[in-house]
């Protein structure tokens, strides 16, 4: 774990020492280096819609916004945005690329626990009594939903807080009888 | 408009088991209705999916805060749905986890600050989907750097230009698209404490017949 929180912080170095001079070498080395360590994390550039925002900031804003000092197959350009939103993306793919290669090797349990020791001390209690309620809350929603009445209910909105407000009830009633087991089983069995 | 039955606010006391219980039934229904909810909205497509889910999870996590007004209470219950949220996809999505986790901070803080209130419910819906208003532009902010801005800016003056608008018209349409975030999350809010008080009739009614 802690081998990949030091790659972690790695990249997030190489993307913020990334500039004009630097990234013809830094920029292929990072990606060489996180390819090294862990492949799955280009698995982030199958999302099409990132692809889309690369070329969206590569293209739109250096073809409208003036200098237009340089052209390519009759397109004019600005050619020192381009160079500036190169080196943006480059920096974006490296920080996307450690958080990926950090996260890919993050369980529930590191989470958790990394969410206590940042100051949410019950956190982990309380997140393991979420894990045992769950079942029974996504049972109750699923029975409030199917029963939910779409005709009448946009005939008549206050419909919607009496049933939410039943189901909500419902679930903190049942809790507080599984919560109140539990103590029980706790003092029995210490 | 304030709940003077209200138990005071506590911080520095470790929570109960019944505390316990009631931030992870209220942070395992907020998890659950990012994944159900949100799952469905993002295949839809729907225009303004991210404010609508946005105000549920308003809705949940202050209806919780007023059976458990105490400090850290949202923020809680927000690391549950995080948690519930970015492992329903199989594997940990930065963007969801913090986007959530600064939402449940943010609803925290103001109500730590106001109390149980139904000024305090206003105020942190409405900052709730505020924040999910900037959270992409926060997030591009810290990926591509502080350049990206200036890019928008730039971008937007020449589309300006070219539709004849003025960077007053442009600051307008941004000023409308957060007023309507912030009308949305007040209403969440208003909806939320309706909607806890509503939770507390119904359950002196279910102890009564128990």
């Amino acid at each position: 774990m802690k081998r990949y929180a030091f790659c972690f912080l790695l990249g997030i170095a190489a993307a913020l020492s990334l500039n004009e001079r630097t990234h013809l070498i830094l920029f292929p080395a990072a990606l060489l280096a996180v390819a090294m360590v862990e492949h799955r994390a280009y698995r982030i550039f199958r999302h099409w819609k990132l692809w889309f925002f690369f070329i969206f900031i590569l293209l739109i804003p250096v073809l409208l916004v003036p200098p237009k000092d340089a052209a390519w197959l009759g397109a004019a350009y600005n050619s020192r945005m381009l160079r500036l939103n190169f080196i943006m993306v480059e920096r974006s793919v490296l920080i996307m690329l450690s958080i990926r290669l950090f996260t890919t090797h993050i369980s529930l349990d590191h989470l958790s626990h990394g969410l206590t020791q940042i100051g949410l001390v019950q956190f982990e209690r309380v997140f393991r009594l979420a894990m045992e309620l769950l079942p029974q809350i996504r049972m109750a929603a699923t029975d409030t939903f199917k029963e939910l009445p779409l005709k009448t209910l946009l005939k008549r909105p206050t419909l919607l807080l009496n049933l939410a407000s039943r189901l909500v009830a419902q679930i903190i009633f049942q809790a507080h009888r599984q919560g109140a087991v539990s103590r029980t089983g706790e003092e029995n069995n210490p | 408009m304030s709940d003077h039955s209200a138990t005071p606010q506590a911080s520095g006391k470790s929570l109960d088991h019944g505390e316990a219980a009631l931030i992870a039934v209220f942070g395992a229904l907020w998890g659950l209705m990012e994944i159900t909810i949100g799952t469905a909205l993002k295949g839809m497509r729907l225009p303004m999916s991210g404010m609508i889910l946005a105000m549920l999870a308003a809705i949940i996590a202050l209806t919780g805060y007023y059976f458990v007004p105490r400090r850290g209470a949202i923020l809680m219950m927000g690391g549950v749905a995080a948690l519930l949220k970015v492992f329903s996809v199989g594997t940990v999505i930065a963007g969801p986890f913090f986007a959530i986790l600064i939402e449940a901070l943010v609803a925290d803080g103001i109500c730590s600050l106001l109390g149980r209130h139904l000024l305090a419910y206003l105020g942190a819906g409405a900052a709730m989907l505020c924040y999910t208003a900037l959270h992409p532009f926060i997030t591009q902010g810290l990926l591509f750097g502080g350049r990206i801005y200036e890019v928008y800016v730039a971008t937007a003056r020449q589309v300006g230009q070219f539709l004849h608008l003025e960077s007053v018209h442009l600051a307008a349409l941004v000023g409308l698209y957060l007023l309507l975030h912030l009308l949305a999350g007040a209403a969440a809010g208003f909806f939320a404490f309706r909607l806890a008080r509503a939770v507390k009739i119904e359950l002196h009614k279910l102890e009564h017949s128990a």
